[in-house]
């Protein structure tokens, strides 16, 4: 084997290059990283979001909350579908809710601010089971009270004891919740019958959320609301309602691998040309190698190590910055919802970096190397 | 003198560039012994290169054969005759050819990566014959940081260092100064002597062939005439004089 | 001694474009492989580019300040009821109006949606920005028939329709409200290409009691009675029990446009990044080369040509090959955006259909190449200042 050491005190000697040609492989490393945590993060909310055990119920044909209105008759009808749990006062265990967008402009610097608010009552917390009161208290039944999921709270930098202006009235913040993550941290939750009469959308909902006793009780329910005639709703395990959520993040993943994609082809004939000088520069060394009676396979080999060393390089810098990303939180509009995400990355996001830094290696170093391999030990040295 | 181990059968070397052929080579019978120490010498273009080449199996002859040690090795393939040369044959470059990055310790090592050696087996060898051209106190200067003769000492000891039976030098002094060229030829006469290695050394210096045991002349792809070492040594002082 | 001075001139910059060419031919491997690099970062920078000037374009093209758009004041999707409209109307200052019905729909079960917009057929022309040169015919025969509908014409590629025919959609906003329509001509706007049109009194006939408006649009002559027609409709309407919001539709649009921010700013990234990814491989390259040719340019010097003419040389080839490049990508991007549109390749990416890459990006993809071309070789082009006469005749190479 010729020593890996020839390869690294060549980098060195060439260092100017080596960087550059490694930052290629950073700057394509670094890019992809970013956009998968992008991407992962808004599938994380999405994915903590829903209970396998609790069932979405909207109007039919409403893909999104925001669309949906139901009456109270259909409401009473959803509410009793048989598998539901029931609380200790013997109610079932099911949330009206009331979701709104609302938009909200900030009189002295002309911003538009958009709140989504969720009226509903106290079964919430029993069907929503990951939301915890982290500061203050629960909103009380019949006041203008609002606790603000933690990621509301973050953006708009909104503390208990603030007042946040929704319609023409400013609300009490009582209390800050965290969700685990999920969507729901981007919401500002209060009593349904404020919010309705606030907004005079008395009587109308736009989901009820079940809550039963297993995923398996939550697919009957599904399946008993589906070949229900009665009740005209879209129904979905809260796990399914997320996951339909964030497959409008495929578009963007598939985005994102097609630029990595075209970014690592710019790369390799980057890191094929720096290695085409590097071996112009050494035929001499080839041919001495040669002579003294390495193989072809062994000079092949060495320089396709030397590659891989410059893209290890490269691809671990990448890694760093990428890394860097981990956890910065921004909100993003998903279907007609906004939700607060931190970006994440993830080992299976490293290992797909890994993954790329190494073909992309192989494939820039390979015909360089097989060059380098076809030196003539006589030719070189004439 | 010992058992020829070198035969060179009827050796002729075509080479091709374009339509234009070159005959370097237009049968050549040559024989070395074990230990012998030959010098080849015949102006520029008269095919020593060439001959040296195939001796040390770098190339392949148009036809004819090169046997060496009982083994024919113009006819082995190209990786065969790789491994073959790495283990019987040490090379003396006229500029060196060391490595430029690696130190002087490094280069000399280098071959030895080839056989299945520790660490500590290589490091031992590879002190013996850098003390063998004086220069231990060498080790970790880049090729760069040498002098020319230095740079050829360290060439010699990697020629060397695997121990071969063949060591074949293209002209070594040719780009160094005469005190220095003496310095190397006192060095190749005695690995020749204390070693007792087969050398053959290509020349242009007259100096240099008069070191050797036996001279070879070449001429247009011939050997012409072999003279004794003294009598040229004669000419020559006669001519400088 | 006109064309004798003519001559003096021209020579010289011939036989510096000649060399400069020589030199590109020098290293064809090199040459090639960074051109190809420039080719495929221009390619997804032109794509990259596209989508936010797609979006950016569609936003400018809303951002009128004599038109005003009337809105429920907090929620989303915005809703009042229709006997608001005639008040809205004859606010003093309104020159013209229209209302706007959502009415969001499946045309399969395959999910091919598209989102229809119920309104005033008459001033569709004048009340639509984009559809002002939309044919006159199409508006009567629209007037002729009650179910027509005018379609967008991505809609129109997508579910392969033809002028003429009829067909049914399944509503999603307005569930079991479904309604037949028959097409009567193709919108050319790119920014509707989505949109389907259809009369107002055609809908509210099938929806019946749920005709609520969406948005009702009011046409002023300046920005100043804008202003004080919205503030006249947000007054008339603040102890209604919708309150309304009357605003530019400037000022509407940069609000849908801060809900896309976040995409639009990792795409800038990516752009950014691809900027600066050329320049490297551009700038490695040229400074491979620069130091290949220090013998070389020694040399030149030794000839008597000045430093600043190698400058010219090293930082004009780097130029020649970003352009080159950058031209070639674009024309690339441009042509498969183009044959993709058209159905001409094998396969068919939808998501390019929506942001076809415009023929102006291929002078722009140029541009960017040469400037990618300059900002990679400066320094190393500076770097052949350090060049010095002695290292002609130096072995070093
Ligand atoms: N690879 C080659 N291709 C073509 N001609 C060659 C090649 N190698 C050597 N020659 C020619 O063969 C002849 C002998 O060359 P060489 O053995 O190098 O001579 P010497 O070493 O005696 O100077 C010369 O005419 C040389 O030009
Ligand atoms: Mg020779």
């Amino acid at each position: 084997m010729v020593p890996a050491s020839y390869n690294y005190r060549n980098l060195i000697v060439r260092w100017k290059t080596t960087l550059m040609t490694a930052c290629g492989f950073m700057l394509v490393v670094a890019a992809l990283i970013i956009m998968l945590a992008f991407v992962n993060g808004v599938r994380t909310v999405c994915a903590e979001s829903g209970q396998p055990e609790n069932v979405i119920t909207m109007k039919q044909g409403c893909s999104d909350e925001i669309l949906s209105q139901m009456d109270k008759r259909m409401v009473s009808r959803i509410e009793a579908t048989p598998g539901v749990l029931r609380g200790d006062d013997g109610w079932p265990l099911a949330s009206r809710e009331l979701f709104m967008a609302i938009t909200q402009r900030n009189e002295e610097t002309q911003q538009y601010v958009q709140i989504q608010a969720r009226g509903m009552y106290p079964v919430a917390l029993l069907v929503h089971t990951q939301v915890r009161i982290t500061r203050g208290r629960m909103f009380r039944r019949n006041h203008r009270e609002v606790v603000l999921g933690i990621g509301v709270a973050r953006e708009h930098q909104i503390h208990v004891g603030d007042k946040l202006p929704m319609g023409q009235l400013e609300w009490d913040v009582v209390g800050i919740f965290e969700a685990g993550g999920s969507a729901f941290e981007s919401e500002a939750w209060c009593d349904m019958d404020q919010l309705a009469g606030h907004f005079h959308r008395e009587g109308v909902y736009s989901s009820v959320v079940l809550r039963t006793a297993s995923p398996a009780a939550a697919q009957q329910a599904v399946e008993y609301l589906e070949n229900n005639r009665a009740v005209a709703v879209d129904v979905l395990s809260e796990t399914d309602y997320y996951e339909k959520q964030a497959q409008q993040t495929n578009v963007l993943r598939a985005g994102a691998i097609v630029v990595s994609v075209f970014m690592a082809i710019g790369a390799v004939f980057g890191v094929t040309n720096t290695m085409f000088a590097a071996i112009g520069e050494r035929v001499k060394d080839i041919a001495v190698m040669r002579i003294l009676g390495f193989r072809r396979s062994e000079i092949l080999i060495s320089f396709l190590l030397e590659t891989l060393l410059i893209a290890l390089i490269g691809g671990a810098l990448g890694m760093l910055f990428g890394y860097a990303i981990n956890g910065l939180t921004l909100s993003t509009a998903l279907g007609g919802k906004s939700v607060a995400f931190a970006f994440k990355v993830d080992a299976p996001i490293l290992a797909i970096a890994g993954v790329f830094t190494l073909v992309m290696g192989v494939i820039g170093g390979l015909l360089p190397a097989m060059s380098a391999m076809r030196v003539e030990p006589l030719e070189a040295m004439r | 003198m010992s058992e020829p181990i070198i035969f060179v059968d009827d050796l002729h070397k075509v080479y091709r560039t374009g339509s234009v052929l070159v005959r370097a080579l237009r049968g050549i019978d040559f024989e070395m012994a074990a230990g012998e120490f030959v010098s080849l010498m015949g102006p520029s273009g008269s095919g020593k290169s060439t001959l040296l080449n195939l001796i040390a199996g770098l190339d392949k002859p148009t036809s004819g054969r090169v046997t060496i040690g009982g083994q024919v090795i113009s006819d082995m393939d190209e990786a065969t005759v790789a491994r073959w040369r790495s283990a019987h044959v040490g090379f003396v470059f006229q500029f060196y050819h060391l490595i430029p990055v690696l130190t002087a310790y490094e280069n000399v090592e280098l071959p030895l990566l080839l056989f299945n050696m520790s660490a500590a087996q290589r490091r031992q060898q590879v002190l013996t014959v850098l003390e063998l051209v004086s220069l231990s106190h060498r080790l970790t200067h880049r090729p760069g940081q040498l002098s020319g003769g230095e740079q050829q000492r360290v060439g010699i000891a990697r020629a060397l260092v695997t121990d071969p039976m063949l060591i074949v030098a293209d002209e070594p002094t040719g780009d160094l100064d005469t005190h220095t060229s003496d310095e190397i030829l006192d060095l190749m006469q005695a690995v020749h002597e204390s070693l007792e290695k087969t050398i053959l050394l290509v020349t242009h210096d007259p100096r240099a062939a008069g070191r050797a045991q036996r001279r070879v002349q070449m001429d247009s792809g011939r050997l012409s005439v072999e003279t004794e070492a003294l009598q040229i040594d004669n000419c020559k002082l006669q001519i400088e004089n | 001694m006109i064309i004798a001075n003519c001559k003096l001139k021209i020579d010289p910059v011939l036989k510096f474009l000649n060399l400069f060419l020589k030199n590109l031919g020098r290293n064809k491997v090199r040459t090639t492989l960074t051109a190809l690099a420039v080719i495929v970062l221009v390619v997804i920078y032109t794509f990259a580019a596209t989508v936010t000037d797609t979006i950016n374009r569609f936003f400018d093209s809303h951002s009128s300040q004599s038109r005003l758009m009337v809105r429920e004041k907090w929620l989303i999707p915005s809703c009042f009821p229709i006997r608001y409209v005639p008040k809205i109307a004859s606010v003093s200052g309104v020159e013209d109006w229209t209302v706007w019905h959502f009415y969001g729909v499946f045309f399969d079960d395959a999910g091919h949606a598209g989102a229809g917009i119920a309104t005033r057929i008459d001033n569709l022309r004048e009340m639509h920005p984009g559809l002002e040169n939309l044919d006159p015919a199409l508006i009567d025969a629209m007037k002729r028939e009650r179910t027509g509908v005018l379609m967008g014409q991505r809609l129109m590629e997508q579910m392969n329709w033809r002028v003429g025919q009829r067909f049914s959609v399944n509503s999603f906003t307005h569930p079991g409200k479904n309604l037949q329509f028959k097409i009567v001509g193709v919108l050319g706007a790119d920014a509707w290409s989505r949109n389907f049109f259809f009369r107002q009194d055609y809908y509210r006939e099938g929806v019946g009691d749920m005709d609520d408006v969406n948005i009702v649009w009011l046409r002023v002559s300046d920005v100043e009675t804008g202003k004080r027609v919205a503030a006249d409709v947000e007054h008339l309407f603040q102890t209604s029990r919708a309150k309304l919001r009357a605003e530019t539709e400037s000022a509407g649009v940069s609000r849908v446009a801060s809900r896309t921010k976040t995409v639009i700013n990792i795409i800038n990234f990516v752009v950014a990044i691809l900027l600066i990814d050329m320049v490297i491989v551009l700038a490695n390259s040229i400074s491979m080369t620069v130091r290949e040719r220090r013998v070389e340019m020694a040399i030149l010097k030794i000839l008597g040509f000045q430093p600043s003419f190698i400058l010219v040389m090293v930082i004009g080839e780097a130029v020649a090959v970003g352009a080159g490049g950058g031209l070639l990508g674009a024309g690339l991007a441009y042509a498969f955006t183009w044959l993709n549109s058209a159905g001409q390749l094998p396969f068919r990416i939808d998501f390019l259909v929506e942001f076809p890459v415009p023929a102006k990006f291929i002078l722009h993809g140029f541009v960017v190449g040469a400037l990618v071309g300059f900002a990679g070789s400066v320094i190393p082009a500076l770097g052949t200042r350090k060049v010095r006469v002695a290292e002609a005749f130096s072995d070093a190479g």
